[in-house]
């Protein structure tokens, strides 16, 4: 073999190795080929049901009073189907909204996983028996649940289900077979129950809600009663919110025992699907990727317009935003210094500069928008809005340390950590100061309590009123806590979550100020899971940490001192305090919506007195939408995807 | 080897369990971008978990379940009887087999493509810089490449974000698999496809040039001052058929035998280039895995690991002993 | 042996001199250098802290040398004591050696030991005024650094571009040399903390290295020099801890760490980053081994740590010393990237991986942070990495001419 042959051998190989390559491409490009013409054809079909869908939509507008329950003093409106008010009269239907999202659960079952992305899809799939009105949230209107009776004690709650109801036809993951649609009936209800007091299904978060309730019995094929063990403030809003749980799915096999029908629940394929009875259907899920839903046909209620929901897994936020701006997708959320820095330019309107004028804005912009008077130039719209869940931010002081047992400390930290300065550096002011453990809307905030004002001298002051003074020079305060006769240096250690950017910069902030009034703080960055464990053990000092606030809360779980003790518990600081049980307790007993109110008004003083955490502020939500979409309002709860259309000319 | 294989894993697993935090509770609280919010009422629920996946009994048992299959789970096999396990955080429930297999396809096209360039790159500037050794050719390659072996991949990897989203905004810059528009041809899907995979590839493949073209330039050098070389020589053979023929092929087995070293990296994938690009591969499996504490998942991708280091070492051992006869086997 | 001591020395010169040949070698010596010696000169060319303050009442003090002398400001004070203990005592041996060459080792005994005094007796003070403020308020007088701030201060707006790539913006009159690279995310100045993060990036190279090296010769040594059946478990431990992913090794240690200090990762990086230099030295040792003197001297009864230490090591010194330039590089590397994924050093302290991290979440809006920080890493490592280069261009015998 001489020379030249060895090198065009070479060069062959590698040509046909890489057209090799590039024919795989094709292959795996041509494959994407085929399934996108089934779409299509699938996306036609569409269009012609969308016709009859619009006719539908209208019947049912002018039916709603008719169609009432027996008793109309109990559904507070004459709604048949809820939030129907909001539909606009000229919508089409059809169309794809693409959104990201940062991460996927790789599980659907939301009663053993409780991240975010699977309540979503679930939301989307599964319908609960009422909501609550979008603009009127103390209204709940009936989506499910056909009507409902509450018997004067408020411990019975009967409710008659929709007739015609049906869950989504799939095929099963485990046996491959197709199975048709099923009607939702009073015994997916029972099952849901049944699950949930399996004590070997690890459901607890969802259990612990449930606590109260004493059974779930079926009446008839339609009908069934939750009874309630005694009186709680909650139990309208969660007896209202529950969902069926598909016992054909979960439950195929009827010899499973007990143990082995908890151990499918926790590994079975079932998991990597989902069946439920709402507006949408899992399409195509690609792990890691994306996750299609579908408009389901055969649905009892009023069809959302939209005819495809499908999210984009893109953690980074700037690498969605390029892709908002290239069309790839549809929706985002924004962070506070993308809202301000990096959609600024002429694409970009803002159609809701201000939280407080936000509903209004959105309707007028809404009108704009349909009598075609928008700017042309622009392709993103803009919301700031508040929603029903705020997620709020705080200090968390642990009450077993010595340090923290003091009142006068707890306040003075407060008073040193400068969070209009946090505010206006971190979040750009997308948000507001907050003074208790309630946000947003919350009628439980007491209005006339304000945060403590960022005043390093009444906090030195404050702290030398308790002791700690500089006695040794060193410019760091000291006390001794522990008694042993020598003072002690006023140091100790915060545990920030590793990931979390506004954690460390919150961090940064306080203790560059605690520094210059002489108390040394150490930042503890730790990996999440490690972080839960120091919280469940309390083996910590303070820490960053946020919750999210719900529209009736219910602070037996965070507050009251007989979860201060456990391990594990969401009270990780060992909040105790007499007067504060003693409220949460009447609070949750009293169904009288405004003894609650006051009740817990005097909570949210007490602990803006005590300072167990130092309260940080709430966030809002800040969206980026593409403007092809119609009737995108902002209501007292946040914005509605169920609501709004694309116009086909935009499709 | 195996002995060596079941230390480690037995030396990974114990370390795992010792560490603090575990996946039950990474699993029960998710954490988010902005300071965690943790969802109320999470409890004794991690009991259930933990008998469920065996974490309750001692690391040694769980190892022992790992091994050979945990009771509790049905259909479980355990690791001797090639069954991976089932991941309890990264994707509850899922077979570790399937999500290896999920996430295998980007990492080695990538890993591989990007070692092909590695190759066609450096061993032709190697061979050229040790032929023309303290040419100007050989000085400022050898600069340039020991420039580029010391530029962290990650930042240029950031850097060429930044730059491309400002003055190239239709160049993709994640996800190797694009959704491709219906109506394009042939060459168009190439095309499309093969933009995705630039920026990875140049981020993956630019530092090893460096050792692979040093590498070739010594062996060339210590082949052309052998014996026969200079007998070639002096037989009066042009320079180029001495090259070509005799030296080259000699010093092409050493780099034969270096790429066994390679295999470990095709499968692991770079973490940070998969979690800048964003690209769903195995780098970012095994991150995740590690982050939220998915023991089974974790084992196998760290046993894999270990697999094929060994294999790798093993194979060079091999080579060297095939091509080098001095090298026994047997000693 | 006195024989030997002096070919040694003159193989070393050899060396020197091959290497003051390559210019690109010295160019990163240089480079590495200048390194150096701004890590070292750091607080004097930034901070907050007036050399000397008279305030309105004529009182004078020295707030700069307290800080200087006794840290408080910063998380890592060994760090900081030992790079201030250079900076006095590196130009106390310049001068030693070159100005009286005589009683250099006397003297140079008497000025480290004097210069230990006040980093022992003076006692760290918190000292939180904010002095620029004051002068430009009229209540005192002081001498400042260049820059008048530090690199833990939050002088300015957070996420500032470089004050030369901005159209317009208010400048603090009482600062100098105002945020010439912009400012991080909670307002404090890139190019301070740049400085004073050479000092803990070029530490964890060195220390991070010289603990794998340490470890690395020791078990090396060990394993070359006895044999048999040690030889055996330690190659199979050092095979096993190759084998192991370097990356579940390092998160799983981190994981551990209760405090995120930087002496703790660099002993993350020091503990995973030994094997190579073991299976050199033991290589190395092996062959050595067979050599005559080898054999010779342990016919002489000469005890075998002796031996190791005093014949062996010193002739396998070379490939080592390669070894270390490159690992400085290694470790540097690897200190920004376990940063850049947040899990390096705690703030306040500043590194480069640490800013990089900080602009990782938008680098589209925020470039300077990721820029001028990944400048820093790579020359630093470039410099590293040419030195080593040049040192085994000039260390092979075989390339020799």
């Amino acid at each position: 073999m001489n020379n030249h042959s060895g090198c065009l051998l070479v060069i062959l190989i590698l040509i046909l190795a890489l057209n090799s390559f590039g024919l795989y491409l094709y292959i795996d490009s041509n494959s994407r080929y085929t399934v996108a013409i089934a779409q299509n054809t699938e996306k036609i079909n569409y269009l012609a049901d969308s016709l009859d869908n619009l006719a539908e939509t209208i019947d049912n507008l002018e039916l709603s009073p008719i169609a009432a329950a027996p008793n109309p003093a109990i559904n507070n409106r004459f709604v048949r189907y809820a939030n129907s008010e909001f539909r606009p009269q000229n919508a089409q239907s059809g169309g794809t909204l693409t959104q990201a999202v940062s991460s996927f659960s790789g599980n659907m079952n939301s009663l053993v996983r409780s991240e975010s992305t699977t309540s979503t899809i679930n939301s989307a799939c599964n319908d609960s028996l009422a909501v609550r009105n979008l603009m009127h949230p103390e209204v709940f209107e009936p989506v499910l649940a056909e009507y409902w009776e509450i018997s004067d004690d408020g411990l019975i709650y009967t409710i008659k289900l929709k007739e015609g109801a049906t869950w989504h036809p799939y095929t099963d993951p485990v046996t491959k077979e197709r199975v048709e649609a099923k009607e939702v009936t009073a015994d997916d209800f029972v099952f849901f129950w049944e699950t949930i007091n399996n004590q070997e299904v690890p459901c607890d978060p969802i259990r612990t809600y449930f606590k109260l309730v004493d059974t779930i019995e079926k009446v008839d094929r339609y009908t069934f009663r939750v009874v309630w063990q005694e009186p709680y403030a909650l139990a309208k809003p969660m007896t209202l919110s529950l969902t069926p749980l598909p016992k054909h799915y979960y439950r195929p096999d009827a010899t499973w025992s007990d143990s082995e029908f908890a151990a499918q629940m926790i590994t079975s394929k079932r998991n990597q699907f989902l069946i439920g009875c709402g507006p949408y259907y899992l399409d195509k899920w690609v792990k890691g990727q994306s996750l299609t839903l579908k408009r389901y046909e055969g649905y009892y209620g009023l069809k959302p317009y939209i005819t495809e929901v499908k999210y984009l897994v893109m953690p980074e936020p700037n690498i969605q935003l390029v892709e908002l701006k290239k069309g790839g997708i549809d929706l985002m959320g924004l962070t506070p210094e993308q809202w301000v820095k990096e959609t600024e330019s002429e694409e970009f309107i803002t159609v809701t500069p201000d939280i407080q004028t936000a509903i209004a804005d959105s309707v007028a912009w809404n009108k704009l928008k349909e009598e075609g008077k928008t700017p042309k130039d622009y392709q993103i719209e803009k919301y700031q809005y508040e929603a029903a869940a705020l997620p709020w931010f705080f200090i968390a002081y642990n009450q077993n340390n010595p340090i923290f047992a003091d009142k006068n400390v707890r306040t003075a930290l407060t008073m040193l950590t400068d969070r209009k300065r946090i505010m206006h550096d971190i979040r750009y002011d997308f948000g507001k100061l907050i003074a208790g453990p309630f946000v947003g809307a919350s009628p439980y905030i007491d209005p006339n309590v304000t945060p403590l004002p960022f005043d390093p001298e009444g906090a030195i002051a404050l702290l030398k009123e308790s002791g700690w003074e500089d006695t040794d020079g060193d410019g760091i305060l000291d006390k001794d806590i522990d008694g042993d006769g020598k003072n002690e240096p006023f140091e100790y250690s915060l545990l920030i979550p590793n990931t979390g950017t506004t954690a460390r910069q919150i961090g940064a902030i306080t203790q560059s100020d605690l520094k210059k009034a002489g108390i040394q703080l150490d930042l503890m960055p730790i990996e999440w899971s490690a972080f839960v464990d120091k919280l469940d053990n309390k083996s910590f000092a303070a820490c960053i940490l946020g919750w999210t606030g719900t529209l009736d809360p219910d602070p037996y779980q965070v507050w009251h001192s007989s979860q201060a003790d456990k391990k594990q518990s969401s009270n990780f600081i060992s909040f105790k305090n007499p007067e504060a049980d003693r409220l949460i307790e009447e609070a949750r007993r009293s169904i009288d919506s405004k003894k609650r109110k006051e009740l817990l008004q005097a909570f949210y003083r007490l602990l803006h007195e005590e300072q167990p955490y130092t309260f940080l502020f709430n966030a809002v939500n800040l969206r980026a939408q593409n403007k092809r979409f119609f009737n995108n309002r902002v209501y007292t709860l946040g914005m509605d995807d169920n609501l709004i259309w694309i116009p086909q000319a935009m499709e | 080897m195996l002995p060596t294989l079941i230390l480690i894993t037995l030396l990974s697993y114990m370390m795992m369990r010792f560490a603090p935090g575990d996946p039950i509770k990474s699993n029960m609280l998710s954490s988010s971008d902005t300071p965690a919010q943790i969802q109320e009422g999470e409890s004794e629920a991690a009991k259930q978990f933990r008998k469920h996946f065996g974490l309750d009994k001692p690391w040694y048992v769980g190892y022992w379940y790992w091994l050979t299959g945990n009771p509790n789970i049905p259909g479980s096999k355990g690791i001797i009887r090639g069954d991976f396990g089932i991941s309890i955080t990264v994707n509850l429930g899922t077979p570790v087999a399937e999500l290896i297999k999920e996430r295998l396809p980007p990492t080695i096209k990538l890993n591989l493509i990007s070692i092909v360039i590695m190759y066609l790159v450096a061993i032709p500037i190697g061979i050229y810089s040790a032929i023309f050794k303290d040419s100007i050719f050989d000085r400022t390659s050898s600069i340039i490449f020991f420039m580029l072996y010391s530029l962290p991949s990650f930042w240029i990897a950031l850097l060429a974000i930044i730059v491309i989203s400002k003055y190239l905004p239709w160049w993709p810059t994640s996800n190797l698999d694009p959704s491709i528009p219906l109506t394009e041809s042939y060459w168009n899907v190439l095309l499309i496809t093969a933009r995705h995979y630039v920026l990875p590839i140049i981020c993956l493949a630019y530092g090893s040039f460096t050792f692979l073209s040093r590498f070739t330039r010594s062996t060339m050098l210590e082949v052309i001052k052998q014996d026969y070389i200079r007998t070639a020589r002096a037989k009066g053979l042009s320079n180029k058929k001495v090259i070509f023929k005799h030296a080259l092929r000699n010093s092409v087995i050493p780099l034969i035998t270096t790429s066994s070293s390679l295999l470990p990296a095709l499968i692991v994938g770079s973490v940070f280039i998969e979690f800048i690009f964003r690209i769903p591969g195995m780098g970012m499996l095994s991150f995740e895995a590690i982050s939220s504490r998915d023991y089974p998942l974790l084992m196998t991708t760290a046993g894999i690991t270990a697999a094929l280091t060994l294999l790798g070492i093993l194979i060079s051992d091999i080579t060297y002993g095939v091509v080098d006869p001095r090298i026994s086997l047997d000693k | 042996m006195h024989n030997k001591s002096a070919k040694s020395r003159s193989y070393w010169q050899n060396v020197w001199i091959q290497f003051r040949q390559k210019k690109v070698a010295m160019l990163s010596l240089y480079t590495a250098l200048f390194l150096f010696i701004i890590a070292l000169y750091a607080p004097f060319i930034a901070s907050r802290l007036p050399f000397v303050w008279t305030d309105n009442s004529g009182v004078t003090t020295y707030p700069f040398f307290r800080e200087f002398f006794a840290p408080m400001d910063s998380k890592e004070k060994l760090i900081e004591y030992l790079f201030n203990y250079l900076a006095l005592a590196v130009p106390l041996l310049l001068i030693c050696f070159f100005l009286c060459r005589r009683y250099a080792r006397y003297l140079l005994i008497f000025g480290l030991v004097l210069l230990l005094i006040p980093f022992i007796a003076l006692q760290s003070r918190n000292q939180p005024q904010d002095f620029s403020r004051l002068e430009a308020a009229g209540v005192g007088s002081g001498i400042f650094a260049p820059i008048n701030y530090g690199p833990y201060q939050q002088e300015f707006q957070p996420k500032l571009p470089p004050n030369w790539a901005q159209s317009a913006q208010k400048i603090d009159k009482t600062r100098k040399g105002y945020n010439l690279l912009g400012t991080d995310e909670v307002g404090r100045d890139v190019l301070v903390r740049m400085i004073y993060g050479a000092r803990v990036s070029l530490s964890v190279g060195f220390f991070s290295v010289g603990i794998a090296t340490i470890l690395g010769v020791v078990i090396g040594a060990i394993a070359g020099y006895f044999g048999g059946w040690v030889d055996i478990v330690i190659s199979r431990i050092i095979e096993v801890v190759i084998c192991f992913p370097t990356f579940f090794l390092t998160l799983t240690i981190i994981a551990f760490l209760e405090q995120r200090s930087i002496l703790n990762i660099m002993l993350v990086i020091g503990l995973t980053g030994w094997t190579g230099t073991a299976r050199l030295i033991r290589g190395e040792i092996l062959k050595e081994k067979q050599l005559d003197y080898v054999t010779g001297a342990i016919a002489l009864g000469v005890r075998s740590h002796r031996i190791i230490f005093t014949h062996i090591l010193p002739n396998a010194l070379s490939p080592v010393l390669i070894g270390i330039s490159f690992g400085i590089a290694g470790a540097i590397l690897s200190e920004s990237g376990l940063s850049f994924l947040g899990l390096g050093v705690a703030t306040p302290t500043a590194t480069w991986g640490e800013l990089l991290n900080e602009g990782r979440d938008s680098p589209l809006s925020n470039w300077w942070l990721t820029l001028f920080p990944g400048i820093a890493i790579f020359i630093a490592m470039t410099a590293y990495n040419l030195i080593g280069e040049g040192m085994r261009d000039a260390m092979d015998p075989r390339l020799k001419k």
